[in-house]
Order: C-alpha cells, then sequence, then structure tokens
C-alpha cells in the first residue's frame, strides 16, 4: 500500500466487517489498483477470521459423564435426569 | 418412554413415565386444580393439561428436591459454561475443570438462590472469573518454570480439522491474547455459543450497546493483525 493511501486503511477494515463502502472509498477503489487489491486481501482475511473464531470457544464439549462427575464431587446421589430432553430415559 | 396422560384425552404428552413422580403430581394436580386460568381447564367434558401448567408442577415438584433441581440447573448450563472456560482456555481438560468448579461454588449457596432465572448469569460470571484466574495461574507457572527458556507460550488448540486450521487457530489464540483486557472478554464471551450481548454485559457489568461496539473494535483489530 503507496503511502498515500494509508488513510483509506481504516475505511478497508470497516468495510470488509460491515460489508459495505463508503462513497469515498468506493471511488478511490475504481482508481487505485492498490488499494482495490488490499480490498481484496482483507476480505479474505475476514471470510479466514469468520470461520477460525467460533473455533475458538466451539471446539469441544463437556464429556457425557460430566453432570455425574459434578454431582459425585457435590456428594449428590446420581439419578437419571427425568426432567431432561430424553425423558426418563427407560 | 413418554406417554400422555391418560385421564386427559386429546392431551400433550406429559415427557414422562407413569411412575415418574413429577407425572404423578401432575396427574394429582389436575384432580385438585381444575379451572380456566390454572393451566387446567374443561373441553367437552374432558380434562386437558396445558404446557404452562406442566411447566408450573414440574417447578412445583423440584422445589421440595434441590438436589434434583441442581442436577437440572447442571444439564441446562453446562455446555454454554464449558465453552466459556473453554474460550478462555482454550482445551477441554482444563475448560472442564474450570466448568466443575463452577457448578461446585455454585452448589454451595444455591439453597439461598430464590429465582431460577437467576442461576444462568451466576454461573456464567463465577465461571469466567475461574477461567481467568486459571489462566493467569498458569502463566505464572510458565514464566518461573521457563525463565531460561526464549519461548513463546504454548497454546493447546482442541478442534482445528487440519495441520494448516490448527497453526491459524493458535496464532489466532495467541493474537487474542494481545488484544487489550476490555476487548478480549467481550471476545471471548460473545464467542461463546447462546450469549447474546445482553449475557456479556451481564458478566462484565456493562451494557449491551458496549459489549457490541467493544466486539467490533476487536474484530477490527484481528482483522488487522492476522496478515
Amino acid at each position: 500500500m503507496k503511502n498515500a493511501c494509508e488513510k483509506w486503511k481504516d475505511q478497508l477494515l470497516e468495510a470488509a466487517l460491515t460489508g459495505s463502502l463508503t462513497a469515498g472509498l468506493e471511488e478511490h477503489l475504481r482508481t487505485c489498483a492498490i488499494c482495490s487489491e488490499e480490498m481484496n486481501n482483507v476480505r479474505a482475511r475476514k471470510a479466514r477470521l469468520d470461520t477460525l473464531l467460533p473455533l475458538v470457544a466451539r471446539g469441544s464439549e463437556p464429556s457425557a459423564d460430566f453432570r455425574a462427575r459434578v454431582l459425585a464431587a457435590a456428594g449428590l446421589p446420581v439419578k437419571e435426569n427425568v426432567h431432561g430432553r430424553g425423558g426418563c430415559g427407560r | 418412554m413418554p406417554v400422555a396422560d391418560s385421564s386427559a384425552s386429546g392431551t400433550r404428552s406429559l415427557g414422562c413415565c407413569s411412575i415418574c413422580p413429577v407425572y404423578t403430581a401432575a396427574r394429582r394436580a389436575i384432580f385438585v386444580n381444575e379451572r380456566p386460568g390454572r393451566g387446567v381447564y374443561t373441553q367437552r367434558g374432558k380434562r386437558s393439561v396445558t404446557g404452562a401448567c406442566v411447566t408450573a408442577l414440574i417447578a412445583k415438584a423440584e422445589a421440595h428436591d434441590p438436589e434434583a433441581r441442581f442436577g437440572e440447573r447442571i444439564a441446562e448450563n453446562q455446555r454454554r459454561v464449558f465453552q466459556i472456560a473453554y474460550s478462555v482456555l482454550g482445551n477441554s481438560a482444563d475448560a472442564e475443570d474450570a466448568a466443575q468448579e463452577a457448578f461446585l461454588r455454585a452448589y454451595q449457596k444455591f439453597a439461598s438462590l430464590r429465582e431460577a432465572e437467576k442461576f444462568r448469569p451466576w454461573v456464567n460470571r463465577i465461571v469466567f472469573r475461574l477461567a481467568l484466574n486459571r489462566q493467569r495461574d498458569y502463566r505464572r507457572r510458565l514464566a518461573r518454570d521457563t525463565a531460561w527458556q526464549v519461548t513463546e507460550t504454548p497454546v493447546m488448540v482442541d478442534g482445528a480439522k487440519n495441520a494448516e486450521q490448527v497453526v491459524m487457530l493458535d496464532r489466532l489464540r495467541r493474537e487474542i491474547e494481545r488484544l487489550p483486557e476490555k476487548l478480549r472478554s467481550v471476545l471471548q464471551l460473545s464467542l461463546v455459543e447462546e450469549m447474546e450481548a445482553a449475557d456479556v454485559g451481564a458478566v462484565l457489568g456493562i451494557p449491551a450497546g458496549t459489549v457490541r461496539s467493544r466486539l467490533h473494535a476487536a474484530r477490527k483489530l484481528l482483522l488487522e493483525v492476522m496478515k
């Protein structure tokens, strides 16, 4: 990115995040091949970020016996989950 | 096996079998509580049970059995509580330990919790604080044990699908670690399923609007550095 284009850097990021271009940026992208390419790069990074970010928290699940272990650690009897999604489980 | 109340022709399933204590309580209540507006009504001479009635009866039955009630709260909240810990700690084993500790702490004061709906934000706050404390302890230990090495903090990564994703996810976690704390906390909590801006705000004590603006700022910073 040229020094003269530095001022568009923030708007490129905003445009990638919000999905909308300001009139000024749109006009600049028509005439500046470097910023136009940078816009594509930022959009690609945004797509990669959208794929990766959910994995930060959702990559795993608690183990199947988690509830039973917590109840046991609390000194409580481990019963069947009679009101859970699975009904009585009988 | 789910069965419908036999005394209530054309009614919904109660979701439990006939020897379940909740089912028994519901059946009994149908006979003592038979009027409109209280969940039971008469339709063409036949009894019927509304969803509201069943919910109220279950709540009533559980009130007499705090142990069963706590087991229910675990089942309802465990996935989200685990994911909050996971978003901070980055691996399943530590996340599960933190989640378990959060529930055990919650259990100590569970009997004094009068409003069931407050359990969710309460346990969210507990597990988030516990996870942050564990992370700080881990960093401190690591800094002490590896002071003689020139190395970056290793980050364990679960959940990635391939080698490239493992590398990228590891790098993303490091960049998240470098975010200013206010932005990092909002981002970590917002990434958990079922956590809306209001839920995140309740954990951090900030308005939902502030959560949204900090989340935007966090994503923008990550977009800039993840080249």
